[in-house]
């Protein structure tokens, strides 16, 4: 286990999973406050799209050009996130979040139909992991996601404002649309990156367990922000050591250990109660 | 304190290199594990990463991979595109004295697509078709590079690897005469595989794989192309369907249910079948399969 940590796939591996961990807590926050579980892979779904168009216009998949494209079609998809939510909610914004999935599935299904190699990029895109990261990946996500910060620090107010409360955020004259576009913009960068390192699945726990274990403890804002991150770190770290003592696949021993941090919390939860009562 | 202190010393001892050390090798199939096994000998320490039962064409990662590479004198890729996971492996786990060889050096490769290789083709490999080890013939070249990967990484024994070498190209040799004897009761015959795994296999053999039941190389069969299928075994009167462990049952059946073929899961790797428990073993089992279909032709 002393050797194992000394290894330097494990320290890019735990870096990554630490950084991920940061800004994923964080923006899960948001993202269970709005009520849009599923938009991550959504996004990640229209990334992918944007790679399989890049293959059939012919370009190389490790190009600049396909990571452009796909890029423009993760705005894309931010876009119809953003104009998707209905003002009086008469169809769940979730509903259109599934529907923008399948539809991108959808097509890029179509689009290979006939081109498997693609189907394997695609597979590639979802399936990363996160022992075989570089340390290039690595800095490159750690400057990407203090800049998608930096955004989130400097526009925080609206950021929060539009989460917590949106009525009262598009009362005060907030174009609740355009900072909609913002998030899911930056967060569509953070997504698609993170999904391209560690898989889907893992993006997608780190996400929303961290917040929703937040909810069970506290109402404050803070306090839901420091517990989510510590959640985070330490199911990445006890998910990661997990995977190297017992030799197993390390996205799903990162997901299987914040499940139980939940079903932990859970029971911690009702049994504060019952001792209050 | 006391415990931290003997695990560090434990770790310690088992990770120090003594004089009397075995080469460790990590190899990306079971079939070049195998053949590394006959080549090095009891000098060396061989694990492979792909299993026998597994499609090598995907590897789910795991630390002790890795780890084996990280430790390792010589890895042994498959080449020609097929293991491209083997180079995350490898960058990986940043062993600087690893020593790589790709076995596919000096290979007849078949298939090799002339012109350019677009998507429409499928999941075509650019290099040509990555199952040489399945020519047993290819063993022997297989056996070289190793050789030459061993000589390289551990020249004092190159005098006892190289005996090896030479003991098992006489046995393969030996072996062939065995196969091709065997194999003169079912030349020509037509078989459907699932991928086209068995080409250098048939090419070796003399047998004649008329059609897949993939539509093209990685794509999940489809309506269309299972009709046609179907029409051409029945026209070519085909009985025999070569299903690759990895692969669904359900497509094979349902065709030979429709022709009245029979479905036999051939192992196209070391550990594919029980019976196939190293590279001899693996063409016994593949020969036997075919004198048993050519037998129970109705």
């Amino acid at each position: 286990m002393i050797d194992l940590l000394q290894q330097p796939f494990v320290l890019i591996g735990l870096g990554i999973s630490l950084v991920m961990a940061g800004i994923h807590a964080y923006l899960g926050f948001h993202v269970v406050s709005r009520g849009v579980i599923f938009v991550d892979l959504s996004l990640a779904q229209a990334a992918a799209f944007g790679y399989v168009v890049a293959i059939f216009a012919g370009f190389n998949q490790h190009s600049l050009a396909a990571y452009i494209i796909s890029l423009c079609f993760t705005m894309v998809g931010a876009l119809l996130v953003s104009v998707s939510r209905l003002a009086d909610e008469r169809v769940p914004h979730e509903a259109f979040i599934g529907i923008i999935y399948a539809g991108f599935a959808a097509l890029s299904i179509l689009f290979l139909a006939h081109h498997a190699e693609g189907m394997e990029l695609v597979q590639e895109i979802s399936n990363g992991s996160l022992l075989t990261a570089t340390i290039t990946e690595l800095i490159t996500i750690t400057l990407l996601y203090s800049g998608v910060g930096a955004i989130h620090y400097f526009f925080r107010r609206k950021f929060f404002m539009i989460s917590e409360n949106r009525a009262q955020a598009a009362a005060s004259g907030i174009n609740t649309t355009v900072w909609d576009f913002l998030f899911y913009a930056t967060f569509g960068l953070v997504v698609t990156s993170s999904v391209h390192l560690a898989g889907v699945l893992v993006v997608f726990s780190i996400l929303v367990i961290p917040p929703v274990i937040a909810l069970f403890f506290s109402a404050s804002k803070g306090k839901r922000l420091a517990i989510g991150w510590s959640v985070a770190v330490v199911g990445a770290v006890v998910g990661i050591l997990t995977s190297l003592k017992l030799d197993l696949p390390t996205g799903p021993s990162i997901m299987v250990a914040l499940i139980l941090i939940l079903a932990l919390s859970s029971l911690l939860r009702r049994f504060a109660a019952r001792v209050r009562s | 304190m006391r415990k931290i202190l003997l695990v560090a010393l434990t770790l310690w001892s088992a990770t120090a290199t003594a004089p009397w050390a075995k080469v460790k090798v990590v190899a990306s199939s079971t079939d070049l594990a195998s053949i590394a096994r006959e080549v090095g000998g009891a000098l060396v320490d061989v694990n492979s990463i792909g299993q026998g039962k597994s499609n090598l064409h995907f590897v789910e990662m795991l630390p002790s991979y890795m780890l084996q590479v990280s430790k390792a004198d010589l890895y042994l890729k498959i080449g020609l595109a097929m293991d491209q996971w083997a180079d995350g492996i490898i960058d990986g786990s940043r062993n600087d004295k690893l020593t790589v060889v790709d076995c596919s050096k000096g290979i007849d490769v078949l298939e090799k697509p002339s012109g350019k290789v677009d998507a429409s083709m499928g999941d075509v490999h650019p290099d040509g078709n990555p199952h040489y080890w399945l020519d047993p013939r290819n063993g022997k070249i297989i056996a070289d590079n190793i050789l030459e990967g061993l000589t390289k990484v551990d020249p004092g024994d190159a005098a006892t690897y190289k005996a090896n070498r030479d003991a098992f190209e006489a046995r393969l040799d030996q072996k062939w005469q065995e196969w091709s004897n065997v194999a003169s009761a079912f030349k020509g015959l037509p078989i459907v595989s699932y991928h086209s795994t068995f080409v250098y296999f048939a090419h070796a053999f003399g047998i004649d794989v008329i059609g897949y039941v993939e539509p093209k190389p990685g794509i999940e069969p489809t309506a269309s192309h299972t009709a046609e299928l179907i029409d051409l075994m029945k026209q070519r009167q085909v009985h025999v369907i070569f299903r690759e462990p990895y692969y669904s049952e359900r497509a094979p059946q349902a065709i030979a249910k429709e022709t009245g073929a029979i479905v036999y899961t051939a192992p196209s790797s070391v550990g594919g079948t029980d019976d196939a428990k190293d590279y001899v073993s693996l063409f016994d089992t593949l020969v036997g399969i075919l004198k048993q279909a050519t037998e129970n032709r109705p």
